[in-house]
Protein backbone atom coordinates (compact mmCIF):
# COMPACT_ATOMS: atom_id res chain seq x y z
CA UNK A 1 0.00 0.00 0.00
CA UNK A 2 1.23 3.48 -0.75
CA UNK A 3 0.12 6.96 0.33
CA UNK A 4 0.53 9.96 -1.96
CA UNK A 5 1.99 13.15 -0.50
CA UNK A 6 1.14 16.27 -2.47
CA UNK A 7 4.70 17.59 -2.71
CA UNK A 8 7.93 16.83 -4.55
CA UNK A 9 10.82 15.32 -2.60
CA UNK A 10 12.98 18.25 -3.78
CA UNK A 11 11.62 21.40 -5.48
CA UNK A 12 11.52 21.86 -9.27
CA UNK A 13 11.12 25.48 -10.45
CA UNK A 14 12.17 25.99 -14.05
CA UNK A 15 11.64 29.45 -15.54
CA UNK A 16 12.85 28.87 -19.11
CA UNK A 17 11.43 26.17 -21.43
CA UNK A 18 14.09 24.12 -23.22
CA UNK A 19 12.87 21.17 -25.30
CA UNK A 20 16.40 20.09 -26.17
CA UNK A 21 17.18 19.60 -22.45
CA UNK A 22 13.85 17.81 -21.90
CA UNK A 23 14.63 15.33 -24.65
CA UNK A 24 17.83 14.32 -22.84
CA UNK A 25 16.46 14.34 -19.28
CA UNK A 26 13.41 12.17 -20.13
CA UNK A 27 15.81 9.22 -20.34
CA UNK A 28 15.87 9.24 -16.53
CA UNK A 29 12.09 8.66 -16.63
CA UNK A 30 11.82 5.75 -19.08
CA UNK A 31 15.37 5.05 -20.28
CA UNK A 32 17.66 2.05 -19.56
CA UNK A 33 18.99 3.46 -16.25
CA UNK A 34 15.96 5.58 -15.37
CA UNK A 35 13.90 5.97 -12.22
CA UNK A 36 10.94 3.91 -13.48
CA UNK A 37 13.15 0.86 -14.05
CA UNK A 38 14.88 1.48 -10.70
CA UNK A 39 11.61 1.49 -8.79
CA UNK A 40 10.19 -1.57 -10.57
CA UNK A 41 13.48 -3.47 -10.11
CA UNK A 42 13.63 -2.93 -6.34
CA UNK A 43 9.95 -3.44 -5.65
CA UNK A 44 9.97 -6.65 -7.72
CA UNK A 45 13.08 -8.08 -6.07
CA UNK A 46 11.69 -7.89 -2.53
CA UNK A 47 9.78 -11.16 -2.56
CA UNK A 48 12.74 -13.48 -2.98
CA UNK A 49 15.16 -11.45 -0.84
CA UNK A 50 16.33 -13.41 2.21
CA UNK A 51 17.98 -10.69 4.32
CA UNK A 52 15.64 -8.49 6.36
CA UNK A 53 17.79 -5.36 5.99
CA UNK A 54 17.81 -5.79 2.21
CA UNK A 55 14.01 -6.28 2.12
CA UNK A 56 13.57 -3.02 4.03
CA UNK A 57 15.93 -1.18 1.70
CA UNK A 58 14.28 -2.53 -1.47
CA UNK A 59 10.91 -1.36 -0.16
CA UNK A 60 12.06 2.09 0.96
CA UNK A 61 14.45 2.82 -1.93
CA UNK A 62 11.88 1.44 -4.42
CA UNK A 63 9.41 3.93 -2.94
CA UNK A 64 11.89 6.84 -3.04
CA UNK A 65 12.51 6.10 -6.73
CA UNK A 66 8.81 6.79 -7.36
CA UNK A 67 9.38 10.25 -5.88
CA UNK A 68 12.36 10.67 -8.24
CA UNK A 69 10.22 9.59 -11.17
CA UNK A 70 7.83 12.38 -10.25
CA UNK A 71 10.69 14.92 -10.06
CA UNK A 72 11.99 13.91 -13.52
CA UNK A 73 8.46 14.15 -14.91
CA UNK A 74 8.08 17.61 -13.35
CA UNK A 75 11.39 18.74 -14.90
CA UNK A 76 10.36 17.52 -18.38
CA UNK A 77 6.86 18.98 -17.96
CA UNK A 78 8.16 22.42 -16.95
CA UNK A 79 10.81 22.40 -19.69
CA UNK A 80 8.20 21.72 -22.39
CA UNK A 81 5.15 23.61 -21.13
CA UNK A 82 3.56 25.92 -23.71
CA UNK A 83 6.15 25.33 -26.43
CA UNK A 84 5.13 26.90 -29.75
CA UNK A 85 5.41 24.89 -33.00
CA UNK A 86 8.32 27.20 -33.92
CA UNK A 87 10.17 26.38 -30.68
CA UNK A 88 9.46 22.67 -31.16
CA UNK A 89 11.06 22.78 -34.60
CA UNK A 90 13.97 25.02 -33.60
CA UNK A 91 14.78 22.81 -30.57
CA UNK A 92 14.59 19.46 -32.40
CA UNK A 93 11.54 18.21 -30.46
CA UNK A 94 9.44 17.12 -33.48
CA UNK A 95 9.98 13.31 -33.11
CA UNK A 96 8.65 13.32 -29.53
CA UNK A 97 5.94 15.90 -30.24
CA UNK A 98 4.40 14.01 -33.13
CA UNK A 99 3.82 10.90 -30.95
CA UNK A 100 3.05 12.43 -27.54
CA UNK A 101 2.29 16.16 -28.11
CA UNK A 102 3.40 17.62 -24.74
CA UNK A 103 2.30 14.59 -22.70
CA UNK A 104 4.86 12.91 -20.42
CA UNK A 105 5.69 9.42 -21.74
CA UNK A 106 8.31 7.00 -20.32
CA UNK A 107 10.95 6.62 -23.01
CA UNK A 108 14.71 6.95 -23.43
CA UNK A 109 16.55 9.94 -24.90
CA UNK A 110 16.52 8.15 -28.26
CA UNK A 111 12.72 7.65 -28.05
CA UNK A 112 12.66 3.93 -27.14
CA UNK A 113 9.61 3.21 -24.95
CA UNK A 114 10.28 1.97 -21.40
CA UNK A 115 11.29 -1.68 -21.45
CA UNK A 116 11.28 -4.04 -18.43
CA UNK A 117 14.12 -5.93 -20.13
CA UNK A 118 16.41 -3.16 -18.79
CA UNK A 119 16.28 -4.80 -15.34
CA UNK A 120 16.16 -8.21 -13.70
CA UNK A 121 14.52 -9.88 -10.76
CA UNK A 122 16.70 -12.96 -10.67
CA UNK A 123 15.40 -14.49 -7.45
CA UNK A 124 18.95 -14.78 -6.04
CA UNK A 125 19.92 -12.27 -3.32
CA UNK A 126 23.58 -11.93 -4.31
CA UNK A 127 22.80 -11.55 -8.02
CA UNK A 128 20.00 -9.05 -7.34
CA UNK A 129 21.96 -6.88 -4.89
CA UNK A 130 24.97 -6.80 -7.23
CA UNK A 131 22.63 -5.60 -9.99
CA UNK A 132 21.16 -2.97 -7.66
CA UNK A 133 24.59 -1.54 -6.84
CA UNK A 134 25.48 -1.45 -10.54
CA UNK A 135 22.12 0.19 -11.33
CA UNK A 136 22.81 3.02 -8.86
CA UNK A 137 26.22 3.62 -10.46
CA UNK A 138 24.78 3.59 -13.98
CA UNK A 139 22.11 6.10 -12.98
CA UNK A 140 24.81 8.25 -11.35
CA UNK A 141 26.80 8.22 -14.62
CA UNK A 142 23.67 9.22 -16.57
CA UNK A 143 23.18 12.18 -14.22
CA UNK A 144 26.87 13.10 -14.65
CA UNK A 145 26.35 13.07 -18.43
CA UNK A 146 23.17 15.17 -18.13
CA UNK A 147 25.01 17.70 -15.93
CA UNK A 148 27.73 18.11 -18.57
CA UNK A 149 25.07 18.98 -21.15
CA UNK A 150 23.07 21.47 -19.02
CA UNK A 151 23.71 25.15 -18.36
CA UNK A 152 20.45 26.29 -16.69
CA UNK A 153 20.89 26.46 -12.86
CA UNK A 154 17.13 25.79 -12.45
CA UNK A 155 17.68 22.38 -14.09
CA UNK A 156 21.11 21.63 -12.63
CA UNK A 157 19.94 22.03 -9.01
CA UNK A 158 17.35 19.18 -8.88
CA UNK A 159 19.53 16.95 -11.12
CA UNK A 160 22.40 17.32 -8.64
CA UNK A 161 20.07 16.27 -5.83
CA UNK A 162 19.03 13.14 -7.77
CA UNK A 163 22.67 12.31 -8.51
CA UNK A 164 23.52 12.45 -4.80
CA UNK A 165 20.72 10.02 -3.99
CA UNK A 166 22.22 7.44 -6.36
CA UNK A 167 25.41 7.52 -4.30
CA UNK A 168 23.55 7.13 -0.98
CA UNK A 169 21.50 4.21 -2.35
CA UNK A 170 24.68 2.52 -3.63
CA UNK A 171 26.13 2.81 -0.14
CA UNK A 172 23.03 1.31 1.52
CA UNK A 173 22.83 -1.61 -0.95
CA UNK A 174 26.50 -2.28 -0.25
CA UNK A 175 25.71 -2.58 3.46
CA UNK A 176 22.83 -4.96 2.65
CA UNK A 177 25.17 -7.07 0.55
CA UNK A 178 27.56 -7.36 3.51
CA UNK A 179 24.76 -9.00 5.52
CA UNK A 180 24.12 -11.51 2.73
CA UNK A 181 27.85 -12.28 2.46
CA UNK A 182 28.04 -12.77 6.23
CA UNK A 183 25.12 -15.24 6.15
CA UNK A 184 26.65 -17.15 3.22
CA UNK A 185 30.03 -17.29 4.97
CA UNK A 186 28.44 -19.03 7.96
CA UNK A 187 27.67 -21.99 5.73
CA UNK A 188 30.92 -21.62 3.83
CA UNK A 189 29.04 -21.66 0.52
CA UNK A 190 28.45 -19.31 -2.34
CA UNK A 191 27.37 -21.94 -4.82
CA UNK A 192 23.72 -22.11 -3.76
CA UNK A 193 20.82 -19.72 -3.98
CA UNK A 194 19.44 -19.11 -0.44
CA UNK A 195 16.10 -17.95 -1.89
CA UNK A 196 15.44 -21.26 -3.69
CA UNK A 197 15.46 -24.36 -1.49
CA UNK A 198 15.51 -27.09 -4.17
CA UNK A 199 19.19 -27.78 -4.77
CA UNK B 1 5.93 31.73 7.33
CA UNK B 2 4.53 32.04 3.82
CA UNK B 3 3.44 28.95 1.87
CA UNK B 4 6.79 28.46 0.15
CA UNK B 5 8.75 28.69 3.43
CA UNK B 6 6.32 26.38 5.21
CA UNK B 7 6.56 23.79 2.40
CA UNK B 8 10.37 24.03 2.42
CA UNK B 9 10.35 23.22 6.14
CA UNK B 10 8.11 20.16 5.59
CA UNK B 11 10.21 18.99 2.64
CA UNK B 12 13.52 19.32 4.48
CA UNK B 13 12.31 17.44 7.56
CA UNK B 14 10.60 14.82 5.45
CA UNK B 15 13.81 14.26 3.51
CA UNK B 16 15.83 13.87 6.71
CA UNK B 17 13.41 11.16 7.83
CA UNK B 18 13.67 9.39 4.44
CA UNK B 19 17.45 9.45 4.53
CA UNK B 20 17.82 8.37 8.17
CA UNK B 21 15.25 5.57 7.59
CA UNK B 22 17.44 4.07 4.85
CA UNK B 23 20.43 4.18 7.18
CA UNK B 24 18.36 2.49 9.92
CA UNK B 25 17.27 -0.24 7.49
CA UNK B 26 20.88 -1.37 7.28
CA UNK B 27 21.90 -0.25 10.82
CA UNK B 28 18.79 -0.95 12.96
CA UNK B 29 20.64 -0.72 16.30
CA UNK B 30 22.40 2.60 15.69
CA UNK B 31 21.40 4.61 18.78
CA UNK B 32 22.45 8.01 17.46
CA UNK B 33 20.46 7.50 14.25
CA UNK B 34 17.42 6.35 16.26
CA UNK B 35 17.58 9.46 18.45
CA UNK B 36 17.89 11.61 15.33
CA UNK B 37 14.91 9.91 13.71
CA UNK B 38 12.71 10.48 16.76
CA UNK B 39 13.73 14.13 17.03
CA UNK B 40 12.98 14.92 13.37
CA UNK B 41 9.79 12.84 13.35
CA UNK B 42 8.31 15.15 15.98
CA UNK B 43 9.50 18.30 14.21
CA UNK B 44 8.12 16.92 10.92
CA UNK B 45 4.72 16.20 12.46
CA UNK B 46 4.50 19.78 13.71
CA UNK B 47 5.63 21.24 10.37
CA UNK B 48 3.03 19.16 8.49
CA UNK B 49 0.28 20.24 10.86
CA UNK B 50 1.22 23.88 10.49
CA UNK B 51 1.38 23.65 6.67
CA UNK B 52 -1.96 21.87 6.39
CA UNK B 53 -3.70 24.32 8.74
CA UNK B 54 -2.68 27.28 6.59
CA UNK B 55 -2.12 26.03 3.05
CA UNK B 56 -4.15 22.89 2.37
CA UNK B 57 -3.79 19.11 2.51
CA UNK B 58 -0.59 17.15 1.87
CA UNK B 59 -2.41 13.81 2.08
CA UNK B 60 -6.02 12.83 1.42
CA UNK B 61 -6.60 12.22 5.16
CA UNK B 62 -6.59 15.98 5.67
CA UNK B 63 -8.68 16.87 2.61
CA UNK B 64 -12.19 16.50 4.03
CA UNK B 65 -13.02 20.06 5.05
CA UNK B 66 -16.16 21.11 6.91
CA UNK B 67 -18.33 21.26 3.83
CA UNK B 68 -16.10 20.43 0.88
CA UNK B 69 -13.25 18.24 -0.41
CA UNK B 70 -10.08 20.38 -0.54
CA UNK B 71 -7.71 17.86 -2.23
CA UNK B 72 -8.21 19.56 -5.62
CA UNK B 73 -7.86 23.18 -4.50
CA UNK B 74 -4.15 23.84 -4.90
CA UNK B 75 -1.66 23.33 -7.73
CA UNK B 76 -0.23 19.80 -8.07
CA UNK B 77 3.43 19.31 -7.15
CA UNK B 78 4.73 19.23 -10.74
CA UNK B 79 3.57 22.81 -11.35
CA UNK B 80 6.25 25.46 -10.91
CA UNK B 81 3.85 27.52 -8.74
CA UNK B 82 3.52 24.63 -6.25
CA UNK B 83 7.23 24.59 -5.44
Amino acid sequence: MWTYEKKLQYPVRIAKPDARAAKVIITQYGGPDGELGASMRYLSQRYSMTDKHAIGLLTDIGTEELAHLEMISAIVYQLTRDLSPEQIKAQGFEPYYVDHTLGIYPCSASGEPFNAATFQSKGDPMADLAEDMAAEQKARVTYDNILRLMDDPDVIDPIRFLREREIVHFQRFGEAMNYVVEAQNKHNVYAVNPAYRFK
Amino acid sequence: MNRQQSLKRVRELSFMLDDIALFLDSNPHHQQALACYNKYRDLHARAVESYQTHYGPLTKCSAAGENRWTWLDHPWPWEKEAN
